[in-house]
């Protein structure tokens, strides 16, 4: 199987040191990561990211007086007022009828969504990949932080597995980007869940998860579920 | 499919919460069954390195956090208000605009409640006559009186007070500033910080951050304190060598040291193995009621045996025995696989809650992946040090996904509070921090005997 991974271009930055991680299929290189996408994050951090963090700070918050309430535990606490709707933040070329399913259908997806929504200056785009020189398409998401505070996520979906598999995992790996995950590091230790694929010097850091991948699965599963409950 | 009508979802949404305010006031506790509250924080801000934005009182009863829930919209967030939730009958008071008109102040950070809720500190930005810019000093709210002061005076303070911490009798105040004049006499490191000693009776304020001899270091600085329940007690950070002479062009390391103000003693709580240099900074000490006990964080990896994470690890100094034990241990028993940090021990010693990053403080290898540590971001937990087991607080039937920071507890380990991005109920699609309450009533019944 061919393991390559497409060489990507940066999104043009100002500030703050660029590093790419990226993400693979486990069959290609690591045994134990079992779902067919391939990802790739470039990530620019330091200053850029910081002033990510400032741009939050200055967003907008709710009105009203605290009030305590009993904790209602898992499906009830999945955000339900984005209707069957894609966040504002999201632009997609494809995939519309796979994202409406998952929204409809997958409480998990629903709930990636309220969290992307949510993010100030985020802004995700999805597209079909484009066929590189290699014999495949891999599935890539390229994050850029950009100086002025704005994220820009571009989700790119390969043709080989299941599209609503990687869809939900590519936006758990821009979840784990806002939740300041640090990857290399974390796959610098035994058993957190990051695994590093290197399989050559240009393609730079690489890395699967598994949240990703449980997110991905989580949301297969319950769009599977729902089509059952429907009779199709 | 399955179809329901917009308006009867959310009528339903509404009829649970209705119902879950309702029940807050006198929801039975199960024992054996934690139960949990929730309460908007709207904290956009909040970084797992910014330590708790509550404090619960020893009693358990009362909740002092702080919430930007009041904010306008849209508006740049400056300050959050210190709001006081009773656990006995839900209500929830607002402290820091309540202020008498004594004392200018905007909003409130860094709360600490005495032991029944009766007084309250914490920082806030107050206007003084030296300066046209605020500056940060410590309020001292009496919540039966109704009454808001700065402590000490220290409006007069020619620097910053910071981390307010009130003993659980409400007596005595400790706190970090960069002031040069708080107390008589030179200030022997000039503008770095120190930790002083409030007596609320008296008014007297002294230097903590002293050596035994009570000299005051000539380099570091001092901070984070925390305080025992009748304030004799004091645990704090230092980069001064506060017990021992400075070694010549050595680096300064933060350590954690404890003062015994009546004995006029400070030893060093954050020791090696074997009497060894310890090989990193040990800093967020917490102290149970009776100072025997000290939950400390350290970089360090000689403090304990089995510790080769390279990571922040939670450690508990026992002063009686003199040993220390590393508290965020994996399953395999060696030191979990991510940072822990920011431990809060309960009064009576038993129970130590902190953060972390690690997947495998509650679930290892050939743990049922439904129920594994997958989120990558810092989760609460609580240790028990009778059982030495390890416990996932931020959590629902299933992992969150979502990071929970920030822990405090009572003194009976039986409520614990953290902040979480975890969505507080269905409407909540706020990317933020909110407020979570965990009671478990099982803990208070099985308080030991002290």
């Amino acid at each position: 199987m061919e393991s390559r991974v497409r060489p990507l271009g940066f999104a043009s930055t100002v500030g703050g040191s660029t590093k790419q991680v990226l993400c693979t299929s486990p069959r290609q290189s690591v045994r134990y990561l079992t779902a067919p996408a391939l990802c790739l994050v470039s990530i620019i951090t330091a200053a850029a990211a910081e002033q990510t963090q400032h741009a939050r700070s200055t967003a907008s918050v709710a009105t009203r007086a605290p009030v305590a309430h009993e904790y209602v535990d898992d499906e009830a606490t999945v955000p339900e007022n984005l209707g069957a709707t894609l966040p504002h933040n999201v632009a997609t070329f494809g995939y519309e009828t796979q994202l409406d399913l998952m929204l409809r259908r997958s409480l998990t997806f629903r709930k990636q969504c309220a969290r992307i929504a949510a993010a100030p200056d985020l802004h995700v785009r999805i597209a079909p990949a484009i066929p590189p020189r290699a014999r495949f398409d891999h599935t890539l998401t390229r994050l850029a932080f950009k100086a002025d505070g704005s994220v820009q996520a571009d989700v790119a979906i390969g043709s080989r597995g299941d599209p609503l598999e990687l869809l939900a995992h590519e936006f758990e790996h821009i979840l784990e980007q806002l939740d300041g995950v640090d990857l290399p590091s974390m796959a610098r230790r035994a058993s957190t869940g990051v695994y590093a694929v290197q399989e050559s010097v240009q393609e730079g850091e690489r890395f699967e998860t598994k949240r990703a991948l449980a997110a991905g699965r989580q949301v297969a599963r319950e769009v599977r579920d729902g089509r059952r409950r429907d009779g199709q | 499919m399955r179809k329901r009508g917009h308006t009867s979802r959310l009528g339903s949404t509404w009829v649970v919460l209705l119902l879950g305010c309702l029940a807050l006031a006198d929801a039975p506790v199960v024992p054996g069954a934690a139960r949990l509250l929730t309460i908007r924080q709207a904290n956009v801000i909040q970084r797992r390195i910014d330590g708790p934005s509550a404090s619960v009182s020893a009693d358990g009863r009362y909740v002092a956090f702080v919430s930007f829930a009041r904010s306008s919209a849209g508006v740049t967030i400056e300050a959050g208000d210190i709001y006081v939730l009773d656990l006995e009958n839900g209500s929830i008071s607002l402290e820091t605009s309540a202020a008498d008109g004594r004392l200018p102040v905007t909003g409130g950070s860094s709360p600490s409640i005495s032991g029944d809720g009766r007084f309250l500190v914490y920082e806030t930005s107050a206007f003084s006559s030296a300066s046209t810019l605020p500056s940060v000093v410590i309020a001292l709210r009496d919540r039966w009186r109704k009454t808001t002061d700065v402590i000490g005076g220290a409006l007069a303070a020619n620097g910053s007070c910071e981390h307010p911490r009130i003993s659980a009798d409400g007596r005595t105040i400790v706190f970090t500033s960069f002031a040069t004049n708080l107390v008589s006499g030179a200030d022997a490191n000039q503008s770095r910080s120190d930790v002083y000693r409030f007596e609320r009776e008296t008014g007297t304020i002294s230097r903590v951050s002293v050596d035994s001899a009570g000299r005051q270091s000539q380099v570091g600085a001092s901070f984070a304190p925390a305080i025992s329940d009748d304030g004799r007690y004091v645990a704090f950070v230092s980069s001064a060598p506060l017990d021992s002479a400075p070694a010549p062009d050595s680096p300064l390391t933060r350590s954690v040291y404890l003062r015994d103000t009546m004995r006029g003693v400070t030893e060093r709580v954050s020791v090696g193995m074997h009497g060894a240099e310890p090989n990193g900074a040990s800093y967020q000490p917490s102290l149970n009621g009776d100072g025997r006990w000290v939950a400390f964080t350290s970089d360090a990896s000689n403090l304990a045996p089995r510790d080769s994470n390279h990571a922040a690890d939670v450690f508990l100094y026992d002063r009686d025995a003199r040993t220390t034990v590393l508290i965020s241990r994996g399953r395999s028993g060696e030191s979990a696989n991510g940072r822990s940090t920011y431990p809060a021990i309960s009064g009576d010693g038993r129970a130590v809650s902190f953060q972390s990053d690690a997947s495998d403080l509650t679930c290892g290898r050939g743990c049922a992946s439904s129920q594994g540590d997958v989120n990558l971001v810092s989760d609460v937990f609580l240790f028990d040090r009778a059982s030495g087991g390890i416990q996932w607080l931020s959590r629902g039937r299933r992992p969150w996904m979502e990071p929970s920071i920030g822990p405090a507890i009572d003194r009976a380990g039986s409520v614990v509070t953290f902040s979480s991005r975890h969505p507080v109920d269905a409407r909540d699609v706020n990317d933020d921090f909110d407020l979570y309450v965990r009671v478990d009533a099982s803990r208070a019944d099985a308080r030991p005997n002290h």
